[in-house]
């Protein structure tokens, strides 16, 4: 049984308006427990429509999500069909806070979610809201804190006085305190510099090998030869497959999926396209293709 | 070669005792396109605000054509330099991409008529002729930032900052304004650009590189310079550009590479010459 | 994607009544809203005076193409206001001359009483009906553009005609930025538990709050940002500045004065005269007054 199940899912924004529009079109695929996958594809390419469904922020049009066991739809024949199968009630199918629970949700610039009087006060959100008592979602604050890499003196500090790399830090860790065991991230580094970038990376991986399953939708393809186990590629709403990173960035039609191609492949595609006369595909990092073309070279 | 802008000696700290910037020297010559690079709390954004005299220096003057920026200056000096910031909503005033355009002339006060001609010529020469009456909600990020460069561009100024204008946008988005600034630069060579980034290929297309770390100024040169040692650049956490590093390896095995190929497909062309 | 506002939202045809000068469509909605509530006498007269505005505006809002869906949407919102009206002006004891029937206890229910609901009514939905016209033939800046010329006679007493109309247009040109942003605070919030439409009173306080604090920070760093950019582009509310848009009238709004004053003309004369005209109130009288039971 796979962990998460995109089965035949669409999404259709303002179904009954005359300009209504098709964000997503029958996906369909399987997403594993441990996995990292990233999920690429241009902007307006269903990305961020696709992982709202995982939570039930956004209900399919037609088709269900299926996480651990729970069903996220909004398609009356489905629903009717698994209340007979499953034997499931219509709460099911509308009350997401258990699956909320187990889905961690890391948004665009997450430091807009902080509110509270103290950055303890905001970690500890989540979990009181999750039905932790006071103490236990104490602990469960400062034990994601720890993981973030928040010194105890910050703890009683206002969240809007600490810098922006820190604020974005404590947000994390106000969602990884709950425990999720999936945890999805809508571009988690944008408008951070290198080494901002870096070190919330760094902190996914981390949170990666404690068992977690990682989702990341991203537009940076370092990300994803750097991170990644799988990538699913989206485009024009449709799915289109889910191979590993160095699959996607050999493969011959990557150009159709306007994506970013790193560098690397970007110089192994113009050589290839140039006649470079000796076989370069099996040269996957810059020292092994370097050592090809000084053995050629002048030749 | 006329300097244009001259930063001398200049000193700021928020705090009492902790300098964000710290006598940091340089000049511009007109018609350069300088990147000015350095991780956060290098002090790079903190230069961009006195550039743009948000923020006063504690110590130390800037000048820019020979002209010392204060108070009293500052208005004549804002029909000298235009700045593209990074939050592509942030910026956009008008509530139409002609709208937006036009904000700047309006303010100058320019008449109408001759407005709609000069909104029309830089709407088409960032590529967005089309858009003239879409609103901000109907754009990209990318979109966004080519109309805050034809609003600065239709006033003709002699320079213009890009403060992180990319690191906001997706690989696309980059990739236009990367491409705009070179067509700009092409299209007018008085024009002086001054770009803060973290795009390290953004840098080693541009003609000289600035590389603030700590508050100082680490590096200062032309970019084949700047980045020629890999070792010195890990040392404050920075890359080289993927193009120079093939050439450093290749360098080592005994490969010398053309020194004015600067993007991967000059290189790739170049090997299988 | 949240685009649903009560008072219209613009719809980018290009009818006649798209093109009138926004100035003149801003006086014809306030002089139409005036003479909806003028007096016209008895129930008879106010009724078929309010009905022939009801057809002029059901006219104009075919020829512009107003979206008929939006509007019974917004009126549909007005449903609580009917029945405090219907228990003000009906059930709670009322003066009336045409009685329903008299309970034993004294407690008496008068037809006056529904004329009288259905007559503020239908004044609220020509109200709305006149607002959603505007609202979705003119762009919203255009509107401001108007209010700015209304405006400019106050320049005389120092009043900042200027600053106050690129205020509105600002303001106008963020709702759709704010809104996004707390759909993403909200899908954020609700990710961590927060449920928006369950709770009674303090906790649903406790859930807006979580909207409401990140929400405005976000504004003061915007506001910030914006006024450094305007600046940087020159701005200075003082001075004098060139306007790209300027409003022009045209022969089109000079026939539409025409027609909006005669039909103006027309109310306000029925108004006048609505006293001396006795009109079918006899004969509604002769109706209403036969079950006395």
């Amino acid at each position: 049984m796979s962990l998460i199940n995109f089965n035949n899912i669409s999404f259709i924004y303002n179904k009954k308006d005359p300009n209504h529009y098709d964000a997503l079109k029958e996906v369909s695929f399987n997403i594993e427990k441990g996995d990292f996958i990233a999920l690429v594809g241009h902007t307006g390419s269903g990305k961020s429509t696709l992982v709202q469904t995982l939570n039930g922020l956004l209900l399919p049009t037609s088709g269900y999500t299926k996480v651990l066991d729970f069903y996220v739809t909004g398609d009356k024949e489905i629903i009717k069909k698994l209340k007979k199968e499953k034997r499931l009630k219509s709460k099911d199918f509308k009350k997401f806070s258990n699956l909320r629970k187990e889905v961690g949700m890391v948004f665009q610039f997450p430091e807009y979610q902080l509110f509270s009087e103290t950055i303890i006060k905001d970690v500890m959100f989540g979990p009181l809201n999750f039905g932790m008592n006071e103490k236990e979602a104490k602990e469960k604050a400062i034990e994601a804190l720890n993981e973030v890499g928040i010194d105890e003196s910050y703890y009683e500090k206002s969240p809007f006085e600490i810098s922006g790399g820190e604020k974005r830090r404590v947000a994390i860790a106000g969602i990884i305190a709950s425990s999720p065991s999936i945890l999805v991230l809508d571009e988690p580094t944008v408008g951070l510099d290198p080494n901002g970038k870096k070190e919330i990376l760094d902190l996914i991986k981390k949170i990666h090998e404690k068992g977690t399953t990682i989702i990341i939708v991203t537009h940076d393809m370092d990300v994803v030869m750097e991170y990644a186990t799988k990538v699913a590629v989206l485009k024009d709403s449709r799915f289109i497959k889910m191979v590993t990173p160095n699959e996607l960035f050999n493969s011959k039609d990557l150009s159709n999926y306007s994506l970013e191609i790193p560098s690397f492949y970007k110089f192994k595609r113009y050589l290839d396209e140039f006649g470079f006369k000796n076989d370069i595909s099996n040269a996957n990092t810059i020292d092994e293709l370097v050592d090809v073309i000084g053995e050629n070279y002048g030749k | 070669m006329e300097k244009i802008i001259e930063v001398k000696n200049i000193t700021f700290g928020y705090e009492k005792d902790k300098k964000i910037l710290d006598d940091v020297s340089f000049y511009i010559n007109k018609g350069e396109y300088v990147t000015l690079i350095g991780h956060n709390g290098s002090g790079k954004s903190t230069l961009a605000k006195l550039l743009s005299y948000i923020l006063e220096p504690q110590k130390g003057k800037i000048y820019i054509e020979n002209e010392e920026l204060n108070e009293k200056t500052i208005k004549d000096i804002r029909n000298k330099i235009g700045i593209v910031f990074q939050n592509p909503d942030n910026q956009f005033i008008g509530s139409t991409v002609e709208d937006d355009i036009a904000f700047g002339l309006e303010n100058r006060n320019i008449e109408q008529k001759k407005m709609k001609e000069i909104v029309k010529e830089y709407s088409k020469k960032v590529g967005m002729d089309k858009f003239l009456t879409k609103e901000p909600e109907e754009l990209s990020g990318g979109q966004k930032q080519r109309v805050a460069i034809a609003g600065i561009l239709a006033l003709n100024l002699k320079i213009m900052i890009f403060d992180e204008a990319t690191s906001m946008l997706d690989p696309e988005g980059v990739e236009e304004i990367r491409n705009l600034i070179l067509k700009m630069k092409k299209e007018n060579p008085e024009l002086t650009v001054i770009s803060i980034t973290h795009d390290i290929e953004e840098a080693y297309l541009s003609d000289r590189v600035i590389i603030l770390n700590e508050g100082k100024v680490f590096k200062n040169d032309i970019p084949s310079k700047v980045f020629s040692s890999e070792e010195e650049m890990k040392k404050i956490d920075l890359d080289i550009p993927f193009v120079l590093k093939i050439k450093n390896k290749l360098n080592e095995k005994g490969i010398i590479i053309d020194e004015n190929i600067k993007t991967i497909e000059e290189l790739a062309k170049f090997i299988c010459r | 994607m949240a685009n649903s506002n009560i008072l219209g939202k613009y719809s980018p045809y290009n009818t006649i009544i798209h093109r009138l000068d926004p100035r003149f469509k801003l006086f014809s909605l306030i002089l139409l809203m005036v003479v909806t509530f003028l007096p016209y006498g008895n129930y008879t007269n106010r009724f078929l005076v309010l009905g022939f505005l009801t057809i002029i505006i059901a006219l104009i809002m075919i020829i512009g193409k107003v979206s008929f869906k939006s509007f019974f949407k917004s009126l549909s919102s007005m449903w609580v206001m009917f029945i405090f009206l219907l228990i003000f002006m009906f059930f709670l004891p009322n003066e009336g001359k045409y009685l329903i029937y008299q309970f034993e206890n004294g407690y008496t229910l008068y037809y006056d009483g529904l004329l009288n609901v259905g007559h503020v009514i239908l004044r609220l939905i020509l109200m709305v009906a006149l607002t959603i016209i505007l609202t979705s033939t003119t762009l919203p800046m255009d509107i401001t553009y108007a209010l700015e010329w209304y405006l400019t006679p106050l320049r005389v007493v120092k009043f900042p005609t200027q600053i106050v109309s690129l205020t509105i247009s600002l303001a106008l040109r963020f709702i759709p930025t704010l809104l996004n942003e707390s759909n993403r605070i909200m899908n954020a919030q609700k990710s961590r538990g927060v449920d928006y439409n369950r709770g009674f009173l303090m906790s649903k306080i406790r859930s807006i709050t979580t909207l409401i604090i990140p929400l405005l920070v976000s504004c003061f760093s915007r506001s910030d940002e914006l006024a450094i950019a305007m600046e940087a582009r020159g701005y200075d509310p003082y001075k004098k500045r060139s306007h790209y848009k300027t409003l022009h009238f045209t022969y089109r709004d000079l026939l539409a004065i025409i027609f909006i004053l005669l039909v103006a003309g027309i109310m306000i004369t029925a108004s006048c005269f609505a006293s001396y005209v006795p009109g079918f109130d006899d004969f509604l009288n002769s109706i209403f007054n036969i079950p006395t039971w």
